[in-house]
C-alpha cells in the first residue's frame, strides 16, 4: 500500500508547473526559452539553456522563477542535494510569495521521500494560504500521505475532506481517502469512497488502473467478513489487466471463506489456463488440490498436486534461465527506452523473468536507479557530441587565426594609407592662410577621426589575437575536462547497470526460493494424502 | 538508515577484485558526475556561442505568443536585409509550449554594427478559420554587444484580430 501511495506522490513532484504559467508574463527571453523546452519535456535543453543564460546574467527579472524551474529540473535528474539547496535559497522575503510557496512544497516532497516526515509536515505548514488550486491540492494530498506514513489514518482522512485541488487530481485524493478511512476503522465509509471511483468511466489508462486498485483494496478489506461483496468488487477488476490474476485468486479465496469449495474451483481453474510465471497463478496451482482434498476427492487432489509439482519445477528452471539472461545484460537492453516516470512496462517477451520483475520495476527505488542509468547514457551521448563539435571548433579556430594573419598586412597597409601626418602638414599650411573657424573645426574633426581609426586598427589585430588565444585555451581546457570525465562516466554507468541487474537477480532468486518452498509444500501435502496414519482415525470411527 | 550492500563482480579487469556496490555511495557519485557533466555542458554551450556568435555581433530573435486564440501559427520566415536567415514550421507541441508562456529562439546570428531591416512573415490560420499571412518588420540599429529581438503574436480582442509585432526585447 505504501508503495502505491508513494508512487503517486512521486509523480506529483514531476508534474508541478512552474510559478509563471500564464502566457505573456515572461520578462526575460532566456527564461522563456528554458520554459519552451521544459513544456516540451526536453529537460536537458531547458536546464542547459538556463545554466548558460544565468552564467551570462541574462535572467535579471525572472530570476526567482528561473531558480525554481532549475531546482525542479535538477530534481527530475535525481540531483536532490543541489535541488534542495536551490529551494532553500528561495525562502527569503525578496522572493515572490508564489515562488516561495512552491519552494516549500518541493522541500516538503524531498523530506517525505527521505522519510523525514516531521520535516515534511513543517515545510507544508510554511506554505501560504493564497494558493492556486493545483498547489492547494498537492499540499492537501502530500499532507495526507505524511499522516498516513505516520500511521494517523484518521487525521489523514480529515485532511483530505473536502478536496480543494484540481478536479483531475481528485481520483487520487479519493483513493487515498478510501484507504485512510478503512485503516482508521471506518470500513463502510472507506469502501463507499472507493466505490465512487467506479461511477464514471475511466478516461485514461491511469484512471482505469486506479479503479482496478480501488476494487482490489475493497476486496482485501471485505474478504474476511463479507466475501460476497468482496467478490463483487473483484469482478469489476478488468480481466486481462495486470491485477486480473490477483482478482481471480482473491475471488476463489472469497468462496473458500464462505465454505463454497466447489465455487472456488471456477476462478482458480481459469487461473490454471494462464501463464504460470504469475505468482497468483502459481498459488492457484496449490490452491486447486487443496480445495479438491477439502471436497474429499483424494485421487483428483493427488493428481493435481503431482501436476503442480511438475509445473512449478518447470517454472523454477525457467527462472534459472531468466537469471542467466539478466547476467548476459538482457534486462537493461529491454529497459533502455522505458520511461521511468511512466506506468508502462516493456513487452513481456522482451523482459527476462517478466512477471516476477513487475513489482520491482514499479518500485520507486528501481525506477530511480533506472532513470540514473538512462541519464548517464544520455549524458555520455551528449559528451560524444561535444567531442565531435570540439574537433570542428578547433578547425574553425585555426582558420580564424590564419585569416587574421592574412588580414593583418592589409590592415597595416590601410593604416599607412591613412597618412595622418600628411593631413597635419596640410593643417599647418591652412593655418597660415587664416582659414574660417568652420573649416578648421572640420579639419580637426577629420584628424580626430583619423587618430581614433588608427588606434582602433592598431588594436584590432591584437584584440582578435587575444580573443583567439582565449578561445584556444577554452577549447583545450574543455577537451581536458572531457578526457577526465568520460572514463568515470563509463565506470559509473557499468556500476549502475550492475546494481540494477543485481536487484533483478535478488528478486528472481527470492521468487525461485519461494517456488521451491511451494514445491516442498506440495510434496508434503501429497504424502499426507496417502499417509495411512492420517487415515487411521477415520477408519476407527464407529 | 538501512544500507544495502551488494557484492559486485565488476566486468573486465576489475572483476578479479572483490568489489561491492553501496547503492548510497553510488547514488552520491552519480549525482556528483551529473552535476559535473551539466557544468561542462554549460561551459561548452557558452564556448560555442563565443566562437560562433561573438558578443559584439550577436543578434537573437525570439518568438512569443500572448493568448494566441485568434491566430494559429503555422510557420515563420525571417529575412534580414532581404536574405532569408530562418524558417520554422511549428508543431502542436511547440505551439502548446508557446501558449503556456514559452519563448522560441528562432534565430541566433551575427550582424555587423549599423542598420539592418528584419522582416518576419507569419503564416497560419486566422479568425474564422481562414488562411492568414502577415508580415511585420523592424529596422534594427545594431550597436556593440548582443541584441535581442522579439516577434510577438498577440490577440487584439477589441478588433478580434491578431497583432504581429517586431520589436527589440528590453
Amino acid at each position: 500500500m505504501a508503495r502505491v501511495l508513494r508512487r503517486f506522490a512521486w509523480l506529483s513532484v514531476l508534474a508541478l508547473a512552474p510559478a509563471w504559467a500564464d502566457p505573456g508574463r515572461v520578462a526575460d527571453a532566456a527564461y522563456g526559452e528554458s520554459l519552451f523546452h521544459y513544456y516540451q519535456d526536453d529537460h536537458f535543453t531547458a536546464l542547459t539553456q538556463m545554466m548558460a543564460a544565468q552564467a551570462r546574467a541574462r535572467i535579471p527579472r525572472d530570476w526567482a522563477e528561473a531558480e525554481l524551474l532549475k531546482g525542479s529540473l535538477k530534481l527530475s535528474y535525481g540531483l536532490t542535494d543541489s535541488a534542495e539547496a536551490i529551494f532553500r535559497r528561495l525562502l527569503t522575503d525578496d522572493v515572490p510569495a508564489q515562488v516561495r510557496d512552491r519552494a516549500w512544497y518541493y522541500l516538503a516532497r524531498l523530506a517525505f521521500q527521505r522519510g523525514r516526515l516531521d520535516q515534511a509536515m513543517a515545510a507544508l505548514t510554511r506554505m501560504g494560504s493564497d494558493l492556486p488550486p493545483e498547489l492547494r491540492g498537492r499540499r492537501q494530498l502530500l499532507g495526507a500521505l505524511v499522516l498516513m506514513e505516520q500511521g494517523d489514518y484518521r487525521a489523514a482522512a480529515e485532511a483530505l475532506q473536502p478536496w480543494q485541488g484540481l478536479a483531475e487530481d481528485e481520483p487520487y485524493a479519493r483513493y487515498n481517502l478510501g484507504i485512510a478511512l478503512i485503516r482508521s476503522g471506518h470500513l463502510e465509509d472507506g469502501v463507499a469512497t472507493l466505490e465512487r471511483l467506479n461511477r464514471n468511466p475511466a478516461a485514461t489508462a491511469e484512471a482505469a488502473a486506479l479503479r482496478d486498485k480501488a476494487n482490489l483494496a475493497i476486496a482485501q478489506a471485505l474478504l474476511a467478513q463479507q466475501p460476497e461483496r468482496a467478490k463483487q468488487a473483484l469482478r469489476r477488476v478488468r480481466l486481462h489487466r495486470p491485477h486480473a490474476t490477483q482478482a481471480l485468486l482473491g475471488a476463489g479465496w472469497a468462496e473458500v471463506g464462505a465454505r463454497r469449495y466447489q465455487d472456488a474451483l471456477l476462478p482458480w481453474n481459469e487461473l490454471l489456463r494462464r501463464p504460470i510465471d504469475d505468482p497468483a497463478v502459481q498459488e492457484a496451482w496449490l490452491a486447486v488440490p487443496y480445495v479438491l482434498s477439502e471436497l474429499g476427492t483424494r485421487d483428483q487432489a493427488a493428481e493435481a498436486y503431482r501436476a503442480a509439482i511438475d509445473a512449478l519445477e518447470a517454472e523454477t528452471a525457467r527462472i534459472d534461465q531468466a537469471m542467466a539472461a539478466v547476467e548476459r545484460g538482457e534486462l537493461l537492453d529491454a529497459l533502455r527506452d522505458l520511461d521511468p516516470r511512466g506506468e508502462q512496462l516493456p513487452p513481456p517477451q522482451a523482459l527476462p523473468g517478466n512477471a516476477y520483475l513487475g513489482q520491482l520495476l514499479a518500485s520507486h527505488g528501481f525506477r530511480r536507479a533506472l532513470k540514473d542509468f538512462q541519464d548517464l547514457e544520455s549524458l555520455q551521448a551528449n559528451l560524444r557530441y561535444w567531442r565531435i563539435q570540439l574537433d570542428g571548433y578547433e578547425q574553425l579556430h585555426t582558420a580564424s587565426r590564419q585569416r587574421l594573419e592574412a588580414v593583418q598586412p592589409v590592415t597595416l597597409a590601410r593604416l599607412r594609407a591613412l597618412n595622418a601626418e600628411r593631413v597635419r602638414t596640410q593643417r599647418e599650411a591652412l593655418l597660415r592662410r587664416q582659414p574660417s573657424a568652420e573649416a578648421l573645426a572640420a579639419l580637426d574633426r577629420a584628424l580626430a577621426d583619423l587618430d581614433a581609426g588608427q588606434e582602433a586598427l592598431l588594436r584590432a589585430p591584437d584584440e582578435a589575437r587575444r580573443r583567439l588565444d582565449r578561445l584556444a585555451e577554452q577549447i583545450a581546457l574543455a577537451r581536458l575536462r572531457l578526457d577526465n570525465v568520460e572514463p568515470r562516466l563509463q565506470q559509473a554507468l557499468e556500476r549502475q547497470r550492475r546494481l540494477l541487474d543485481l536487484r533483478a537477480l535478488q528478486q528472481l532468486g527470492a521468487r525461485r526460493d519461494h517456488l521451491r518452498a511451494q514445491i516442498a509444500q506440495a510434496r508434503f501435502a501429497l504424502a499426507q494424502l496417502y499417509d495411512p496414519a492420517a487415515e487411521r482415525p477415520q477408519e476407527q470411527t464407529p | 538508515m538501512k544500507r544495502l550492500l551488494l557484492s559486485l563482480p565488476l566486468a573486465g579487469a576489475a572483476a578479479a577484485t572483490d568489489q561491492v556496490i553501496d547503492p548510497l555511495v553510488l547514488d552520491l557519485e552519480v549525482q556528483a558526475l551529473k552535476e559535473e557533466v551539466f557544468n561542462l555542458n554549460r561551459d561548452l554551450t557558452l564556448l560555442r556561442e563565443d566562437l560562433l556568435f561573438p558578443a559584439d555581433n550577436q543578434v537573437a530573435v525570439y518568438v512569443s505568443l500572448d493568448v494566441g486564440e485568434l491566430f494559429k501559427l503555422d510557420s515563420i520566415k525571417l529575412t534580414v536585409d532581404d536574405r532569408v536567415v530562418a524558417t520554422h514550421l511549428y508543431s502542436e507541441r511547440e505551439l502548446a509550449a508557446l501558449r503556456r508562456g514559452g519563448v522560441h529562439r528562432l534565430w541566433l546570428g551575427n550582424l555587423p554594427s549599423g542598420e539592418h531591416r528584419l522582416v518576419a512573415l507569419f503564416t497560419g490560420i486566422g479568425p474564422h478559420g481562414r488562411d492568414y499571412r502577415r508580415a511585420a518588420d523592424l529596422v534594427l540599429a545594431k550597436g556593440f554587444g548582443p541584441q535581442t529581438v522579439e516577434l510577438k503574436i498577440a490577440d487584439v480582442e477589441r478588433r478580434l484580430q491578431p497583432e504581429f509585432v517586431v520589436r527589440e526585447w528590453r
